[in-house]
């Protein structure tokens, strides 16, 4: 039998698909937060794994480009490598890198880089849940109107909650953010580290939820605000220690600027290091240049 | 047409009231018709035997019963003469609250409040400030020698002749212009007779003009000045 | 006395309907259900005033069309034909039936209140009492937590529900407490416009005595408008100053209360009256 080798297409998705989803993207631009319905297509990876992300970085990918693909921070997750490995496959001639300054498209699954991005970087976030309002409205067609007249009573309405029940906010990813004074979108499980990030950074944010078939934006230098109640501020992730007060450093790089993860150790106490793996070897690498002027 | 001769509060002028009871297609005259007029100052008695239609003219002027033909004029505070008959509901209602009050000769009060408020309650509608209004409702019930222990208390469970005390308490008391008395003196006792026809007289003597049904003819002879007996001829 | 409310011809018709819907329905023929397409007038032409201060009561039987009413004035339901202009405030006066979805939604959160008969249309049962407040004040603007809780507990203070109650949830409440959080939750934007629907029917009678007080006490404190619709005379009896009587979808008789109970003029409010001891 002659089987001809299927051939596949730059990027994997077909044209069709790739300009629905282009269109999409640009809608979800223009409506900065509005979740922009597109029909996603089938990847060969199971959804809840990023083919949302997955499916903006190859309608997205150029031959010019320079993707990054990072998980958690790390771009040595399992997820990271096999996702960039399959970029590198079914993109020919498109570079990959560790480092966040020579990346011009990221996909990103749960943070933001530590390095400022620029102008000229995308970030696309994979996206588990696209819909703030799920948690409070589980009627999608209710969560619609609920959108569009910019009722969010009911997710302020969970805020007083928690104040009440546990006398302070308890959502600690996903927190949910307004664009552009009005939408607001779940920022895809982010920490809250990260949420004031989006706000009027240079770069344009895309967020891609394969499974829920949605596509939502922050675009260059847009109001990003977290949902507060005017009187209890919002708070980020806390790193000082307790008692002493003192912010905790990396244990690897020492950077105490950084977004933390926590490891506990086997005699019960806890070690910190670098949440963003790039960040922290770039910590390193200065440190070592400098001991080696020195 | 509205034409009210300046000393007149109040004109009814063949004043008529008839029920029809549709579940049996059946009409009933409740009252022939009536004139009767009410100056300020003056109580005009209404009289005649049972049955012919006192408390329906009565009712009719305070709206309570729709009148089914005449005329019923009316001078308010701001000097204007309106129909009772046609005048908006809306009126009426202002009307009840500032002006013109009716007093039956049941207690009806609203459960589960104190004497003291049932009587200061025409007061509050007159738009009198709360602490004022209770000093006055006060010194009516004292007036009616009604014990300051009841004071406090709603009058549901008070005798017939305590109930029929503050009755006339919460209707004499505070600047209507005009009273509308259905019978609230029926049976009084001699003591509360006479402190009821010194009230009354009090407050004719303060410009209020009253328009009341009576039985006994002694209560007539000491405070109307006119008398309609609704048998046909007035007195 | 100014009027808050002016509704003008409000009909509403479950179904397709025809040109014959009005004229086949209504008192006179005894049904609301239009012989020609089989559609369902639910209440037409219903016209009325209410003024401000004034508590308006709307009697009628189930099927009576007086919770429609209702229903059209809270906007939750689109009217076929009418208007129902709301005055007062610094705008002119506004017409409800004219609104779209948002502005709906921001004049009720801001201007108007409603009590339901059953609290779990009021309530929502997965967050506390406070929070049920809290709620419609977020929805108004009000977005201070601290003021937030200070109004809340004033109302409930208001209302006579325990402030020590306020943080929990309301279906550990009693019947007649969850009236009252639905109440407070009501009043917490100062409303022009209160609309009650049957809020004491199923309340054993000491309660629904305590919170028709409650409602008495708040139009004199307060001078909100309220319209009450109920099919319990005692209730109208003792609330209202002018009362609808609505039959078949229709507005069979109108006038002040003590007239509509004392000298009944259509056939049915007659039989009403006769019925109700």
């Amino acid at each position: 039998m002659n089987t001809a080798k299927r051939k596949i297409p730059f990027g994997f998705i077909d044209d069709q698909a790739k300009r629905e989803i282009r269109r999409s993207i640009l809608k979800a631009i223009a409506i900065p937060g509005y979740q922009t319905p597109y029909s996603s297509r089938e990847m060969p990876m199971a959804r809840g794994f990023g083919t949302g992300g997955l499916q903006l970085t190859l309608s997205l990918v150029g031959r010019q480009d320079v993707v990054k693909v990072i998980d958690q921070g790390s771009d040595d997750s399992v997820n990271a490598v096999n996702i960039r490995q399959f970029v590198q496959d079914v993109c020919e001639g498109v570079q990959t890198t560790l480092r966040t300054q020579e990346a011009s498209l990221i996909q990103t699954r749960h943070r933001i880089p530590e390095v400022p991005l620029r102008e000229d970087q995308v970030l696309v976030f994979q996206v588990p849940y696209p819909d703030s309002l799920v948690i409070v409205e589980s009627n999608e067609a209710t969560r619609k109107c609920m959108h569009g007249e910019g009722d969010y009573s009911r997710l302020l309405v969970k805020l007083y909650e928690d104040m009440v029940h546990f006398k302070k906010i308890t959502l600690s990813h996903r927190y949910p953010t307004q664009i552009h004074t009005h939408y607001v979108i779940d920022p895809s499980p982010i920490p809250r580290y990260d949420v004031p990030r989006l706000h009027q950074a240079p770069n344009l944010f895309l967020f891609g939820a394969g499974r829920e078939k949605k596509i939502y934006a922050v675009p260059p230098y847009t109001e990003a605000r977290p949902l507060v109640l005017d009187d209890i501020p919002f708070e980020v992730e806390d790193f000082t220690h307790p008692e002493t007060g003192d912010r905790y450093c990396c244990e690897v790089c020492g950077s105490d600027r950084s977004f933390l993860e926590e490891f506990k150790q086997a005699d019960g106490g806890s070690v910190w290091q670098c949440s963003d793996t790039d960040f922290c070897a770039s910590m390193l690498e200065a440190a070592e240049a400098a001991e080696g002027v020195i | 047409m509205n034409d009210l001769p300046l000393d007149l509060l109040l004109r009814v002028r063949q004043l008529r009231k008839s029920f029809f009871l549709h579940e049996r297609g059946l009409g009933i005259d409740s009252s022939r018709p009536v004139d009767l007029e009410v100056r300020a100052g003056e109580l005009t008695a209404l009289t005649g035997p049972s049955g012919v239609g006192k408390s329906s003219v009565v009712k009719a002027i305070y709206r309570t019963y729709l009148p089914s033909g005449g005329e019923i004029l009316y001078r308010d505070t701001a000097g204007r003469v309106e129909s009772l008959v046609t005048a908006p509901e809306s009126r009426i209602l202002e009307l009840r609250r500032r002006e013109i009050r009716y007093v039956t000769q049941f207690l009806h009060f609203l459960p589960r409040r104190s004497t003291l408020d049932i009587v200061a309650e025409p007061l509050w509608q007159e738009g009198i400030p709360a602490a004022e209004a209770e000093a006055e409702a006060r010194a009516w019930l004292h007036r009616f020698k009604l014990p300051e222990n009841l004071h406090g208390v709603s009058p549901a469970t008070f005798s017939g002749g305590e109930k029929q005390r503050v009755n006339l308490a919460r209707g004499l008391i505070g600047s209507p212009r005009l009273i509308l008395l259905d019978e609230p003196t029926a049976s009084l006792d001699k003591h509360t007779a006479a402190i009821v026809i010194e009230a009354v007289r009090e407050q004719l003597s303060r410009g209020i003009g009253m328009l009341g049904i009576f039985h006994d003819p002694e209560l007539v002879a000491a405070l109307a000045t006119t008398e309609i007996c609704m048998n046909g001829e007035s007195i | 006395m100014k009027p808050i409310l002016d509704v003008k011809g409000l009909t509403r018709i479950h179904g397709k309907s025809c040109d014959g819907c009005l004229a086949a329905t209504g008192p006179k023929v005894g049904g609301n259900q239009c012989p020609h397409c089989g559609s369902i007038v639910a209440c037409a032409d219903v016209s009325f005033q209410l003024m401000e201060g004034e508590i308006l009561g709307i009697i009628g039987e189930s099927g009576s069309g007086k919770s429609t009413v209702i229903r059209l004035l809270y906007m939750l339901d689109q009217a076929l034909a009418g208007g129902a202009l709301l005055h007062g405030g610094e705008e002119s006066a506004i017409d409800l039936m004219a609104l779209n979805r948002a502005q709906a939604r921001q004049l009720r959160d801001r201007h108007m209140g409603i009590v339901h008969q059953n609290p779990r249309l009021g309530l929502n049962y997965q967050i506390s009492a406070g929070g049920n407040i809290a709620e419609r004040l977020l929805m108004s603007g009000n977005r201070r937590y601290h003021d937030i809780r200070r109004i809340a507990s004033e109302l409930l203070v208001r209302t006579e529900v325990p402030v020590s109650r306020m943080d929990d949830f309301p279906g550990t409440f009693s019947g007649g407490m969850q009236q009252r959080v639905q109440i407070a939750k009501a009043l917490s934007t100062r409303p022009r416009l209160l609309l009650l629907d049957e809020v004491t029917t199923g309340l054993d009678l000491s309660v629904q005595a305590r919170i028709l007080d409650l409602i008495l006490e708040l139009q004199r404190e307060l001078g909100i408008s309220m319209i009450v619709v109920t099919h319990d005379l005692g209730v109208i009896r003792l609330l209202a100053s002018r009362t609808l009587v609505m039959k078949t979808g229709r507005i069979v008789e109108s006038g002040l209360t003590d007239q509509v109970l004392q000298d009944p003029q259509h056939a049915y409010t007659q039989q009403l009256v006769a019925s109700a001891l």
